[in-house]
């Protein structure tokens, strides 16, 4: 017989506290403090005479019972510091549940391997493709942002309207390219400036310091305010007054290296063009690579302004300068564009003559992303519409991965219709399921985000080099990128497991245990709607990328109208001793056996070219002027490009010897320009332009002298050969390794002092179609990408649906059914759902393709082919993906087929 | 026996009351409130908790563990500025509920037969 234990106070409280601390509105501390105050009860009570087990009742009973007690702590709980720390988590779910949706999630996961890795892996490759593009896209977007003053400082913009009351053009029609006189003016009339910095280059100078001479085309001569408004730091030297003396250069320190190595270069000197001194005032740190300008080197403005004529710095006509504006803090740009017309009529009003002249300020952040602004820019240009374009795409393949991923875990999650019901009957709330599968499509999703990060790192350095090296590293290990990454691992997660978790969670446990939902329609229309939508954008992509490729190849077929290959140039970079040594220098090159034709010309097809005044006289018999662009050129300019000659004769400085102060060419644009529909008639009209005044001898057939993004401009040729740049050699491309080395050679024994730099001339006019080339590469390589991906999820639902019919391709089969019936039947919706998307596909692909070239002066007909192209392609693909599943299906032995269920 | 929605209300006062003497501990304040009710007022102790929590959680009190002279580990509770302020608000309150009833039912009944 066991005695009945004595009554032991410690263990009753013990036995009383443990409820109270598995429930979570009692925290330990709250436990603790009931627990003492029962003691000071018993001991009051044990004093009044009471035995121990009798105060422990008439104390506990005091205290109240758990269901009394929990719903006050539960009110008062959300208060407490130490909880609020851990909200987060319980906002999720308790934590023993989440840790066993975890373990659930990963138990599924492994269960299920090849579905697990379709999703996975499918969500990875559209994480990383997305990234990608995020982070190439916000790297285009942050060009100019780091200056201090980015959201002050401005672009001043210029145009030309005609007639005296011209309305405001389009914001694409101002230029950059400007003149050096109204940024002074700007300053001194508008209190709202704090600073006004004008830039002028684009052109080619010699620098040495002591023998090797190097060309230098990244520099600019700038006004001494430049440091005031851009953030260029600084390293050595005084912002203030660095470029304020004539004849002083600031390097950058790559450049600062290149010349003078570990040396200190401050205070050394530096010639220019073998006759001016430059002192070296500053150097400065390199400049970021999200910045439109391409600055080695600056040269105080003063340099350039006591050599040159007073017109380039006092008039508002002649163009070389870019101008950038820093308002005062809390100024508005707006307040400023107002009145700029009053400003430009009071400087210049008398000077316009039927005509009106436009000023506009851009912000900095636009400079890289603006319009077109015509052919100078201060560095290298962004396209907006290529940049939206990417963005779509980007967004596009996280879409159909996004898709893919519900799909899979809807499909999926229709064959665990069963777990959810006996869970239900278990008592799992629906809260507790939506967790549960929400639980695991997150874990997917980051299990994806980090192969994802693996694959963007491993495909770096492949972008890199398709990119032209806009894919770095270091653009990966910023924590923007990881922050990005994140989150859209987090939001696809979610997104995508929201759906099979409130579909699933709803299911009526009486009915999905009966068996019933494995044969149910629901939700098929939903994923059909989603597998049409990737497939639609699918052919989206496919049809995009092949329209990209189309048009560069038909531009590359385009008739240049001049004789483009086999040109090589030879830059001398306006080399006074060579200027005076043309003609035997030509005669030397001409000379060599692989030499065809030889000839010197400031501007080339696709080279830099300046702007001229040029007044031709009109039908009406007075000067009509204009501006439009000039080729300075040497003897044999136009034979030599195989030119051809409409109206007129070209030049001919031996039979009319005043073909090199009187006279003039142009080409078919300019003749109609002035009002010439025949060409012919424009011949012998007189001109005056840049000092000279003659007749026009001849106009040219129009040739493609910019580049096929516009359409033929008007051209002035004139005889100029003392402002040549260029030798051009017309070689014999056999051999070419060993007659530049004989060039070379040559070149170096008539012109020591001169770095040998050459090109060629159909290189550097296809080099204006590298931007488009590059885009193509890397939109094909993600379009790729994404069809792949749409067909891993088309995989998975072939695979699903396939399973679900496994009982009636049974039961087919026994009744006679051949394979290829069988086939046809499975694979008889996809195609049909396939078709549907591709006609809403080919329209949009219609309406976005045809906006892309428009962009092109040169475009294609719209090429309707590539419908069908992309169509067969598709639907090939498709089927082959749904045919591997269907074929297994339909030879299956029906006999398992049967048992299945 | 005091109803319950009475008890409810005054709870608040009480405690902030009777911990304006002096810092206290739980099963004190209790006490003390039983005692001087005269077991009029009548609650399950353990409910008296949650007020403490919530006041301390509206910083009008705070707490600290610490040793007691009979060698027993006691959560004291002790009255913040805030605590005074909420005490004088409180007071104000059910002085002015008082006086209105006073009013009325004293030797003299303002009201009465108007």
């Amino acid at each position: 017989m066991n005695k009945p234990r004595a009554f032991n106070l410690n263990d009753a409280l013990a036995a009383w506290r443990r409820p109270l601390e598995q429930h979570r509105a009692f925290l330990p501390g709250d436990v603790d403090e009931l627990e003492e105050h029962l003691r000071d009860h018993i001991d009051r009570l044990q004093a009044d005479g009471l035995d121990a087990q009798t105060a422990f009742r008439e104390a506990t009973a005091r205290m109240g019972a758990i269901v009394d007690l929990e719903p006050e702590y539960e009110k008062v709980r959300w208060t407490k510091h130490r909880y609020r720390r851990s909200l987060w988590l319980e906002l999720f779910a308790e934590q023993t549940m989440l840790k066993n949706y975890l373990t659930i999630a990963l138990r599924t996961l492994r269960r299920h391997k090849g579905y697990t890795f379709i999703n996975i892996s499918g969500l990875a490759l559209g994480l990383a493709c997305c990234l990608l593009i995020g982070l190439y896209v916000w790297h285009e977007r942050s060009y100019d942002q780091h200056h201090e003053n980015a959201d002050r400082i401005y672009r001043l913009l210029y145009t030309y309207g005609e007639g005296a009351d011209a309305p405001k053009p389009p914001r694409a029609a101002f230029a950059a390219w400007g003149s050096a006189a109204p940024g002074p003016a700007l300053a001194e009339d508008f209190p709202e400036v704090e600073h006004v910095v004008r830039f002028s280059g684009g052109h080619t100078m010699l620098l040495q310091r002591d023998n090797t001479p190097y060309q230098e085309e990244d520099y600019y001569f700038a006004d001494s305010t430049v440091f005031q408004v851009f953030d260029f730091a600084l390293l050595k030297g005084n912002p203030a007054t660095a470029l304020a003396r004539p004849n002083t250069i600031v390097l950058t320190e790559t450049a600062a290296r290149k010349y003078f190595g570990d040396d200190d270069p401050m205070g050394e000197t530096l010639r220019m063009d073998n006759d001016t001194e430059l002192v070296v005032t500053g150097v400065m740190a390199d400049l970021p690579s999200n910045t439109h300008f391409r600055i080695d080197m600056l040269l105080s403005i003063i340099t350039f302004e006591q050599t040159a004529p007073d017109y380039m710095f006092q008039s508002w006509g002649y163009i070389d300068f870019f101008t950038y504006v820093l308002l005062r803090e809390g100024q508005d740009a707006e307040t400023v564009k107002a009145k700029l017309p009053a400003f430009i009529t009071q400087r210049i009003g008398d000077q316009l003559d039927d005509e009106t002249y436009f000023l506009d300020l851009e912000p900095l952040a636009d400079a890289y992303l603006s319009p077109d602004r015509g052919i100078l820019q201060v560095g290298p240009k962004g396209n907006p519409a290529n940049l939206s374009l990417f963005a779509m795409a980007g967004l596009f393949i996280l879409l159909i991965a996004g898709i893919n991923f519900t799909n899979l875990s809807t499909a999926r999650s229709m064959a665990r219709a069963k777990e959810v019901g006996v869970r239900k009957v278990i008592g799992s709330a629906r809260r507790m399921l939506v967790q549960q599968f929400l639980m695991e499509s997150v874990v997917l999703a980051l299990l994806a985000m980090v192969l994802a990060l693996g694959l963007a790192a491993l495909s770096i350095p492949l972008l890199g080099s398709l990119s032209g090296g806009v894919f770095t590293f270091a653009l990966l290990l910023q924590p923007t990128a990881w922050a990005l990454l994140f989150a859209m691992a987090l939001v696809v997660g979610l997104l995508a497991g929201s759906y099979p978790a409130l579909v699933l969670s709803a299911f009526n446990p009486v009915v999905v245990l009966k068996g019933a939902f494995t044969r149910s329609k629901q939700g098929v229309w939903l994923r059909k709607g989603l597998v049409g939508a990737q497939f639609v954008i699918s052919a989206l992509l496919l049809i995009g990328t092949l329209g990209v490729f189309y048009q560069l190849d038909f531009l590359r077929s385009q008739s240049l109208g001049f004789a483009d290959e086999q040109q090589l140039v030879l830059d001398h970079g306006h080399d006074r001793t060579v200027v005076e040594q043309l003609d035997a220098a030509l005669r030397t090159f001409g000379a060599h056996p692989a030499v065809q034709q030889a000839m010197a010309t400031r501007s080339y097809p696709g080279s830099y070219r300046p702007n001229a005044g040029t007044s031709v006289e009109g039908e009406d018999g007075r000067l009509d002027e204009q501006a439009y662009h000039i080729f300075e050129v040497g003897a044999g300019f136009v034979p030599h490009l195989g030119l051809e000659l409409v109206a007129g004769r070209a030049f001919d400085p031996l039979a009319f010897p005043t073909d090199s102060t009187q006279a003039l060419m142009i080409n078919e644009a300019a003749a109609r320009l002035h009002g010439y529909a025949n060409p012919a008639d424009a011949v012998g009209k007189l001109f005056a332009q840049w000092g000279r005044e003659g007749e026009v001898i001849g106009v040219l057939k129009d040739f493609n002298h910019e580049s096929l993004h516009r359409a033929i401009t008007p051209l002035s040729l004139r005889f100029a050969p003392f402002s040549t740049r260029f030798l051009v050699l017309q070689v014999d491309t056999q051999d070419l390794p060993q007659t530049l080395a004989q060039l070379e050679t040559q070149w170096t024994e008539l012109f020591p002092h001169l770095p040998f730099l050459y090109s060629f001339m159909d290189a550097s006019f296809d080099a204006q179609y590298r931007a488009e080339e590059r885009f193509g590469r890397l939109f094909s390589l993600f379009s790729g990408l994404a069809l792949f991906v749409a067909c891993l999820g088309l995989f998975g639902i072939a695979t699903f649906t396939t399973q679900q019919r496994t009982k009636e391709i049974g039961v087919r089969k026994v009744l006679g059914a051949s394979v290829p019936q069988l086939v046809g039947l499975l694979s008889k919706d996809i195609v049909r759902l396939l078709l549907m998307a591709l006609v809403v596909a080919f329209s949009l692909a219609y309406f976005g393709l045809s906006r892309w070239l428009d962009q092109f002066a040169y475009r294609m007909a719209f090429p309707f082919v590539l419908f069908a192209i992309a169509g067969v392609s598709i639907l090939a693909v498709a089927l082959l993906t749904v045919s591997y599943q269907t074929l297994r299906a339909a030879t299956a032995d029906p006999v398992k087929s049967l048992r299945y269920e | 026996m005091i109803p319950k929605v009475l008890v409810a209300a005054s709870v608040r006062p009480l405690m902030l009351s009777i911990l304006d003497h002096g810092e206290s501990y739980g099963y004190a304040i209790i006490q003390r409130i039983h005692d001087l009710s005269d077991g009029k007022l009548q609650w399950t102790d353990g409910t008296l908790y949650p007020v403490l929590h919530r006041l301390e959680a509206e910083g009008l009190i705070v707490s600290s563990w610490r040793k007691s002279e009979v060698g027993r580990r006691r959560k004291y509770y002790a009255l913040t500025p805030a605590g005074q302020q909420a005490l004088e608000t409180e007071k104000k309150y059910w002085l002015d509920v008082h006086a209105m009833l006073l009013a009325l039912w004293g030797p003299s009944p303002q009201l009465a037969g108007a």
